[in-house]
Order: C-alpha cells, then structure tokens, then sequence
C-alpha cells in the first residue's frame, strides 16, 4: 500500500489525487492551521482503493471543499474525518461523494468534538450515478457538544439514482450520553476519567493504524479536557 | 389492463364537473383583480390592503431557484377567482346538484354522516357547504369559511391571520395573501375536545385554476381537535396551481392533529406553505400524505415555541411518471424540554422523483430537547430517483438530535416469498409497499387509508413486468 | 395418475454453473421422502427451483406436478396448483401484519378455485384453530410477518401457513432448526396428521427423521444425489456421517 502524509499547513489552496486503476493508497492528512481554504479533488480509478483520513485541531478558520469522484467500477473509498474544535474556531466542509459507476463502496466516517465556542458546519452530498448499480454507501456523521456556546449544522445529503444499491447516512449531534457516563462510574472511574474514555471510544473507529498520529490526538483531547 | 385502460382509470378522481360557476374574474394577475376579489368578498379596508401590498411583494419576489422545476408555470395564464355559487349551504339540499354529485362520487357527504363532527366543502374559490354538528357548536366550537369568519368573528381572526406565516415569508405565500379565497377557519375553546375528526374538502374542477385556499385553526389552552382535509382536481393537458396556506396555533397544553391527504392530478403545480405553533405543553401532531401533482413543494413546519412542546410529523410522498415531489417537514424548538419526530416515507415509481427537504433547527437555550428523524425511501424502478436534503442545526449543546436516512428497494426473495404462496408480482409488490408505509397509513382515518391502499394501487399499475 | 412430482434428469444453473442435477424423483401422494445432505449440498436451491425461484434457470430435463410440465410456471402458478414451499429462512416484510397476510393468500387460493371467501371473522376462526395446534399466541398475528420473529415462530408460521393452504405436495425446508424438542415433536405430529399430502423433507440433521418416517431418502452433495434408499440410511448417515458415503 502506498502511504503519503501530508500536514495541513503545509497544502496551499488546492490538492488532488488520482488513485490509479488497482491502486491502494492510505493518505493521512493532519494537523492544526491559522486559516486554509482548501480545495481538494480525488479520484478513483477503476479496482482502486483509498483510505483517507482528515484529522484536524486547532484550526481557527477553515473551509475545505472535497469531491470524491468514485470514478472506475470496484473502487471503494474509505474516508475518516476528524475535527476538533475549540475557542471560537469555525470550519466549514463541503464534502462530495459520487458514485459514477458500477459496485463502487464508500464510508465516510466524520466525527466532530466542539469546546468553547467551536462551529461547525458541514454538508455531505452523496450521490449514486444511474449507471453505479450495485454501489454501497453509508454516511456516519456525529458530533459531541462540549462547550456551552459549541454549535453543529450538518447537512447529509442523499441523491439516489438507482434502485439497485445499498444508501444510507445517519447523523446525530448532543452531549456525550449521561447513560454511558454513569455506567462507567457505577465501574468506579470519576466523572473526569469517564467522560475521557467516552471521547477516545467516540473516535477510536476512525483513526488510523499510525501510532504516531493516534498519540498527537490523544494529546490534543487530554489538553482539551483539562480546560 | 392494456396501458390506454391504465391511463383512463390511473386517476380515479379524473371527473370533470360540466358546470358553470355564477361570477369569475379573468386571466391573469393585477391590482384590479385582486381588488374585484376583496369587492365581491364585501372585505374590511385592512383586508383589502393587506392584499395589494401582498400583491406587491409577490411581484418583488423571485421564484425559488431550489427545490423542483417552476419553469413551466404561467402566472398570466391562470384563473385566479371563480365564484361557484351564489351563497355558501349547511344543507346539501341547497347545494347545486352537479356539484353536490361531485362530491358524492367523492363520498364527502357520507363520511360527514358517518365519522365527522363537521364538514367543509369547497370548490374552485369558495366554501360552497360547510356544517358543523350541533353538539360541537354548543360546546363553542367554531367552524366556517374563513370568509365568513371575518365578518363573524373579526377581531379574533384578525389577531391570528397572518401571524404565523406572513405575507413575504416566500413568494408563493404572498401570492396566497393576496388572492385567497375560501378555507376553513376553526376554533375550539378552552378544555373543549372535539373528540370526532373535522373534515375539510377542496376540489379544483377548472382548468387553469388557481386554488388559493386559506386556513386558520386555533385551538384554546387544553382543548383537542383532529383536522382532516382531502384535495382532488381532474387531470388537464394544461397546468393548474394550489397555493394554499395553513397556520395552526396550538395554545397551552392543547393537542391538534392535522391530516392531509393531497391526491392531484399530473397537471397541478401544489406549492403550499403550512405551519403550526405548539405553546407550552402542546401537542401538534400532523399526517401529510402527497400524492400526485406535477411539482409539490411543501414541507409544513412545527414551531415548538413553549417548554414541553411536542411536534410529530408523519410524511408520505409517493411520485410515479411525470411527478416531483419535493416534500418534507421542519421542526423548530424554541424551548427547553421540547421533543419531536419525523417520520419520512417516500416511493418513487415509473420514473417519478420523491425529493425529502428537511430542517430541524434547535435554538440557543433550548436546553434538554429531543429530535428523531428518519427518512426512508423506496425505489421501486432503475428510471426513480429518491433524495434527501436535512439541515439539522443545533445552536444547542444539550440538545439531543438525531436522523437517519435510507434507500430501500423490493427484494427479489420477498417477491418470492409472496409468490410462493400464490400471489401475482403485483399483488406481491403492493403489498410489500403497502407495508412499507404502514407506519404512517395506520395513523389515518379508516376511509383514507382505504383510499391510500387503492391510491398505491394504482400508481404502480404498469410498475411490473 | 399415481404421483404428484416428478423430476427428471435436471440441470440447473445459475449463470454459467450448473448448480444441480437430478436424475430421478418422484413424490406420490401421502409419501414423506427425505432429501439429506450436507451444507452447501443444494438442497436449499432445489426447493427453491421446485416453488419457481426466478434467480435458478433450468438447463435441461423437466420438472412435472401431477402430469403437468411445470418449468416454466411462475411461482404463483405452482402455489395455486398445490405446490408449497416451508422456507429454511422465512422472509420478513416490514409493515404486512400476519392476519391480514394469511387472510390475503388463503382467500386468494379460494378465489383461484372459484369458491367464496371467507369473511374476517370466519376466518378468525379458522386461524384460531390453526394456530392452537402448533401452540402459537394470537398476539403474533398483528405483528408484520416475521419481522423480529424467533426462529420457533418463524418456523411455527411457515407451518401455518402450510394448514392454511392445504397444499398437495409440501417442500419443508430444515424445519428442525430453530426449534426446541417439544415444538420439533409437535409440529412433526401436524404434519402427520395431513395425510394425503405429499412430503419432501429437506434437512441436515436426523432429528426430525425420529418423528417423521420417510419412504425413501436421498443423500445430495455438490448438487448430485449420491445415493438414495429406504430408512435405514438414515442411521447409515447417523453413525458415519456424510463423509462415509463418498
């Protein structure tokens, strides 16, 4: 597989990627920034694969535009989006994902923690092509609401143009459960533990296999939790 | 069935009515129109102005550029007032007779008879009958043309009339303010529970009518009332349009339900506001069933404005060829402790396109509310489509807020199943739809969900094979 | 004419594949036989191409119920003429409630045979009485059809519908998973008692073989019948297992 890691800070206005027929690639792009605007493109070759990981913090103002043009038959994306949020940050995605041809796979996968005055704002368009049959895809998108002025929209948009495919998102937004908090206490840990154990359950799925990542952001949610 | 049999029969409520309506104003839109329609109403000066300066921002307003395709529609081209008959009845008796047939081939007044605590009628631009069962108007319930409610009741329906959705909320809503006629107007009293359904029936039987309905309910602090209405038009070559607007005003703990069924032809552009506000401890529950229509677009509102506040919205949209549905609901929480739900069912048939546009808004403060919605869509054909457009906004951190969306399509092996035990493939498909909407079907009335299982019925006549 | 179906030397395929192949079988009325066999073996498909399963084409030989070429039959066809098939894995469909299901395919069967249907309650009756035989709660019926349903009920129900319909010929598909000893033992007493009926019994394990006696057993693998006999194979399998008979 072929791996590439890129830092926020250091992508200028636009990327794109093609993953080339029978291609795999893991891409990781990570990190913290004053401001972006991004403009990314992505596109997917027949039989090719991409795992994609956006992990995002400490990003005051930042508006990303992605499409994911599931363009060859057999290509399957899986897309992991992480964003936390805190102070007045502000960000903006516009997500695009299109299934352009037959038994094509995706998950996207966007877990959001908002401290303080964080605001998000997201619209996530899934579209199946009339041609795409047999295409397979699913939309998670959930948001826990830490701080008392955090703010969440999502849009999750399902465009189907074809019977034959399996299409579905869900997305939920609130503050961590108080069932899942008091479980966790009545097993003796104290509400601080708890509510920490919770976060890093709440975005264990979608992180990726580099433990050099995985701690920055256990980091970064331990700092968030002392405030 | 041959295909040209299908096309005769597809549209059951494809009657046309050979009748001639005793005063009708010409084509087209202008200040004179508007005002011949204030005229013959005998309208109160506050009114009259209310409708010219609705005529104006309507001309101000742009169409929508979202939601489904208006490039065919023809404002010029519609007839924006016809005046059936000389004086609204309470008797069916006092009824023309080919409008009283019409309406009983749409068994409206057996339905009064058998299930109903009062009934309206109406057809083209007025309530032609309305009646209310002496049991309820002693108890103080009030049930009548709006029209009439203004004359009988002015101040009551002036504090309420516009209130909840105003004249430049869009401009189709400004375009009912300024030429609306008829609807129903309803007030039930304080503790009064109204506990048999009231009915209200619009029938457009022009061509090229324009049907402008308005309706005002109001139910006072801890009173009940169920709300039905029905809507047919006969089948054109040439577009007719529905610009109706409802406000529903639900005081302190009261409970309203409001079940639509809309059954229009191909022809008919159906581009309705409606609304409802739940004060605190209310409960507004509504049933919204789209059927037919070239272009709907509608997508009735909850504003949950007082703690404790529910709202639940069942939605049924089914397209089949030529038809765009795009339909929905909003759930506004205003207030802590407020809940609601949406239920979203759709069925794209033949080529048809069911479009769910949604928006559940949870503002600052209102601290401990709760919100499900759940779209699903059935596809029945490669040539459908089914969308879905949610906006969930939480301004909220407390708030619970929750949606699911998914497309579904027919199993070959429940097919088989069904067919396995001797039924056709057609039998077989509706029942599957059939049970697919049923979650939303057995909250009807018996004789709409009677009339939405033949509806089903035949929108997927020529679906198989 | 002396039997109810009769297979001859099928061929049936999916795509390309030729999934099965039967040479020989024949089914008269009021005879159990026992179809046996390991996983996979198609046993499942069998049933299915004999119901009508639009998803199996048949390559070659003919399938006959009560002297009539039925290959290319719908499914609906096959049912109305006394064809029933006892699913392995009954379908659920969200929102149909099982009374109004039954009533729907048990007077759609009436109608087909030109007598009158029944009206709700009598049919009520009749599906009370049904149902008390195989132990199953009323409340089930305003439920939708096997949507949540245990494996028993699910089972229990495809026997219902089986009492309902009154069918010639009965394919009953590995009714003994799913089911605890008693139920097993109850509902193999039903089937006893529908004495004209024809049976295929499909199934991989013995047990139900103690209370339903076949007079004759065939043993598929790969979709090919490998060897039939009376009884006694039954214990055959029993001791040595599938992999014996090789």
């Amino acid at each position: 597989m072929n791996k590439k890691f890129l830092k926020l800070d250091t992508i200028k206005n636009n990327f794109g990627m093609y993953v080339k027929k029978g291609d795999s690639i893991n891409c990781i792009i990570y990190g913290a920034t004053k401001s972006n605007e991004l403009q990314g493109k992505i596109v997917l070759q027949k039989n090719s694969k991409l795992n994609f990981y956006l992990l995002l913090w400490q990003c005051q103002n930042l508006n990303i535009k992605t499409d994911f043009l599931l363009l060859g038959q057999n290509t399957k994306a899986e897309i992991n989006i992480l964003s936390l949020g805190s102070n007045q940050d502000k960000h903006h995605f516009d997500l695009y994902l299109n299934h352009q041809d037959k038994n094509t796979y995706s998950r996207l996968n966007f877990r959001r923690i908002l401290w303080q005055q964080a605001d998000s704002y997201s619209q996530e368009i899934l579209k199946i092509d009339k041609g795409a049959s047999g295409s397979d895809a699913y939309l998670s998108d959930k948001t826990v609401l830490i701080g008392n002025n955090s703010k969440v929209i999502s849009k999750p948009i399902l465009e189907i143009l074809n019977d034959k495919v399996k299409a579905s998102h869900s997305a939920i937004s609130g503050r961590l459960s108080e069932q899942e908090i008091f479980y966790l206490k009545s097993r003796g840990l104290d509400e601080k533990r708890a509510k920490s154990l919770l976060l890093d359950s709440f975005i264990g799925e979608i992180l990726p296999a580099d433990k050099g990542i995985v701690n920055l952001i256990k980091q970064r949610l331990n700092s968030y939790a002392k405030r | 069935m041959s295909r040209q049999e299908f096309n005769k029969t597809k549209y059951a409520h494809n009657f046309y009515d050979d009748f001639k309506p005793v005063y009708s104003v010409p084509r087209g839109l202008s200040a004179k129109v508007v005002d011949t329609i204030s005229s013959i109403k005998t309208e109160p000066t506050w009114l009259k102005k209310i409708r010219q300066q609705a005529l104006k921002i309507f001309q101000q307003k742009k169409m929508p550029s979202w939601g489904g395709d208006l490039s065919g529609l023809n404002f010029d081209n519609i007839q924006y007032y016809i005046k059936p008959t000389e004086r609204q009845a309470s008797n069916w008796q006092q009824v023309p007779l080919v409008i009283k047939k019409a309406f009983t081939k749409l068994g409206v007044p057996q339905a009064e008879a058998n299930f109903l605590a009062g009934l309206g009628a109406q057809y083209e631009s007025e309530v032609v009958y309305s009646n209310l069962k002496e049991e309820w108007q002693r108890q103080g319930v009030l049930f009548c043309d709006l029209s009439s409610a203004i004359k009988l009741y002015p101040e009551l329906v002036k504090k309420y009339l516009g209130s909840l959705v105003p004249i430049a909320d869009n401009k189709f809503s400004a375009l009912n303010s300024a030429v609306w006629s008829g609807g129903i107007f309803v007030y039930v009293p304080q503790n009064v529970k109204v506990t048999i359904p009231l009915q209200a029936y619009f029938r457009l039987n022009a061509k090229n009518m324009g049907q402008f309905e308005r309706t005002l309910i109001i139910a006072e602090k801890g009173s009940q009332v169920s709300y039905v209405e029905g809507c047919t038009a006969p089948k054109y070559a040439v577009d007719s349009l529905h610009a109706a607007v409802v406000e529903i005003f639900a005081k302190p703990y009261s409970r309203i339900r409001y079940t639509t069924i809309q059954n229009w032809s191909n022809n008919v552009y159906n581009l309705v506001t409606k609304r409802a506000l739940a004060e605190e401890g209310a409960v507004v529950e509504w049933i919204d069933g789209n059927f037919g229509s070239k272009l709907t677009m509608k997508y009735p509102a909850i504003i949950l404005k007082g703690k404790g506040a529910k709202g639940d919205m069942l939605s049924l949209a089914v397209a089949s060829k030529g038809q765009h549905q795009d339909a929905g609901a909003k759930m506004i929480h205003l207030a802590h402790d407020t809940s609601s739900r949406i239920i979203s069912k759709s069925v794209s048939v033949l080529g048809g396109r069911v479009s769910f546009r949604g928006l559940v808004k949870v503002a600052k403060g209102a601290k401990n509310t709760k919100t499900k919605s759940q779209c699903d869509a059935l596809l029945l054909d490669d040539k459908s489509r089914a969308d879905t457009y949610p906006t969930l906004q939480a301004d909220e951190p407390t708030a619970q807020v929750e949606h699911e969306a998914s497309v579904f399509k027919i199993q070959q092996d429940q097919l088989f199943y069904l067919q396995s035990r001797g039924l056709s493939e057609e039998e077989a498909t509706s029942m599957i739809v059939n049970g697919f909407i049923e979650p939303i079907a057995r909250e009807l009335p018996m004789e709409y969900a009677l009339e939405l299982n033949r509806l089903i019925k035949l929108e997927m006549t020529g679906s198989i094979g | 004419m002396d039997y109810l179906l009769k297979i001859k030397n099928l061929q049936v395929g999916v795509d390309h594949a030729a999934i099965i192949d039967i040479a020989d079988l024949v089914i008269k009325r009021g005879e159990i036989h026992a179809l046996m066999g390991p996983n996979a073996s198609g046993k499942s498909t069998l049933a299915q191409v004999i119901a009508g399963h639009p998803s199996y084409i048949i390559k070659r030989g003919d399938i006959y119920f009560l002297g009539k070429k039925i290959n290319n039959w719908t499914p609906e066809a096959r049912a109305k003429a006394g064809i029933f098939l006892a699913w392995q894995y009954p379908q659920s469909i969200p929102g149909l409630a099982v009374r109004d299901f039954l009533r729907t395919i048990y007077n759609n069967l009436l109608t087909s045979r030109e007598k009158n249907i029944l009206s709700l309650v009598e049919f009520d009756k009749l599906l009370v009485k049904h149902a008390a035989k195989l132990d199953l709660p009323d409340k089930l019926f305003s439920r939708s059809v096997n949507e949540g349903f245990s494996g028993g009920e699910k089972k229990k129900l495809e026997i219902l519908q089986m009492l309902l319909l009154k069918p010639k010929l009965a394919i009953i598909d590995e009714i003994d998973s799913g089911l605890d000893i008693d139920a097993l033992k109850n509902i193999a007493k039903v089937i006893r008692q529908q004495k004209n009926m024809g049976i295929l019994l499909i199934t991989h394990y013995q047990r139900i073989l103690k209370y339903l006696k076949p007079v004759k057993v065939y043993v598929a693998i790969k979709g090919r019948i490998i060897k039939e006999g009376k009884r006694n194979l039954v214990g055959q399998i029993e001791k040595s297992g599938y992999k014996s008979l090789n």
